[in-house]
């Protein structure tokens, strides 16, 4: 297998595909040593356009949140002084876990030890609902305190950023709930494959979204 | 790609858990004032990009990848990251 056949993933669109083309494969083998890995793309191809995008959606987000935060830092520091920040730190801390439980049943699933797999998707859900349970405690809280979606440039971009999340939680404890049942099913992991780690790869999304913008809303605005 | 979970995994979940804490103490320290300040906003972002980068290659599987969809993740890291320090800091 040469190099550039190497970077060649067949289930994956080919703007995705390695840097080098298939043109200059020859220049390429003969400068690089050859790597016999061909590189397995985790999941569907087709989900990674949606995960990729998604995740650039979320970015633009924040990138004009932290543009707005510029016009008047200030008022971005009070508002942000006003959330619950012990509740974003916890709830950072539950889908870090939940990521890793996912991990976990990603590896029994595959080691076909399908009653762990089950038990450790189930504490990933579970990682989910304590998650909601805190945001809409956090919801609540705000809410009675004052603060709405109207309240001001930065609370609107704080229950944007913050539902939109929510709502992929929520979508993403479907599809865990969904994984599960495929193991209460004991299907085998050849034929459950691209579906499991497809369902591990958004719930590892919606855990890394989290952490961004707990970090720019939650911390570094009321700096 | 075996059932076997690798050691690495659980060392980047220690990781994740430890850089959390770190960067909430980071984010709560409200007595900075002047450059400590930027300084600790700077931090407080590296240390949230790279946990990103982290769950990427190791909890997402994306060190296995092909090199396209590997070098996709990572410009989005990267280019996020940089941006949000500009914002924040200059």
């Amino acid at each position: 297998m040469t190099h550039a056949q190497a970077r060649i993933d067949p289930d994956l669109p080919e703007f995705l595909w390695g840097s080098d083309s298939v043109e200059d494969a020859p220049r390429s083998a003969s400068l690089r040593p050859t790597k016999t890995r061909p590189g397995h793309t985790p999941g569907e191809a087709g989900l990674w356009i949606f995960i990729l995008g998604d995740m650039t959606l979320f970015a633009a987000l924040l990138i004009v949140f932290l543009w707005e935060r510029r016009s008047d830092p200030v008022a971005f520091a009070e508002s942000s002084h006003q959330l619950i920040q012990p509740i974003g730190a916890a709830n950072t801390l539950v889908l870090v876990v939940s990521s890793y439980l996912v991990v976990r049943a990603v590896f029994a699933h595959r080691g076909g030890r399908y009653p762990q797999a089950r038990r450790l998707v189930g504490g990933a859900v579970s990682c989910a609902a304590i998650f909601a349970g805190l945001k809409a405690f956090e919801y609540y809280s705000e809410i009675s305190a004052g603060h709405t979606p109207s309240s001001g440039t930065f609370f609107t971009f704080y229950f944007v950023l913050t539902g939109l999340h929510l709502l992929h939680v929520i979508v993403g404890t479907a599809l865990l709930l969904a994984w599960q049942t495929m193991l209460t099913r004991q299907r085998p992991w050849t034929e459950s494959q691209k579906v499991a780690e497809g369902i591990g790869s958004y719930w590892h999304m919606v855990d890394l979204l989290w952490v961004a913008i707990f970090a720019l809303v939650y911390l570094v605005s009321a700096e | 790609m075996n059932g076997a979970l690798p050691r690495r995994v659980t060392m980047v979940f220690a990781g994740l858990i430890i850089a959390t804490c770190i960067t909430w103490w980071l984010g709560s320290e409200s007595k900075l004032t002047g450059p400590a300040l930027g300084m600790a906003a700077t931090l407080t972002i590296l240390i949230a990009f790279t946990k990103v980068y982290f769950i990427g290659r190791d909890f997402m599987e994306l060190r296995c990848a092909p090199s396209g969809l590997r070098a996709a993740f990572n410009v989005w890291v990267g280019a996020v990251a940089v941006a949000a320090i500009a914002l924040v800091v200059i």
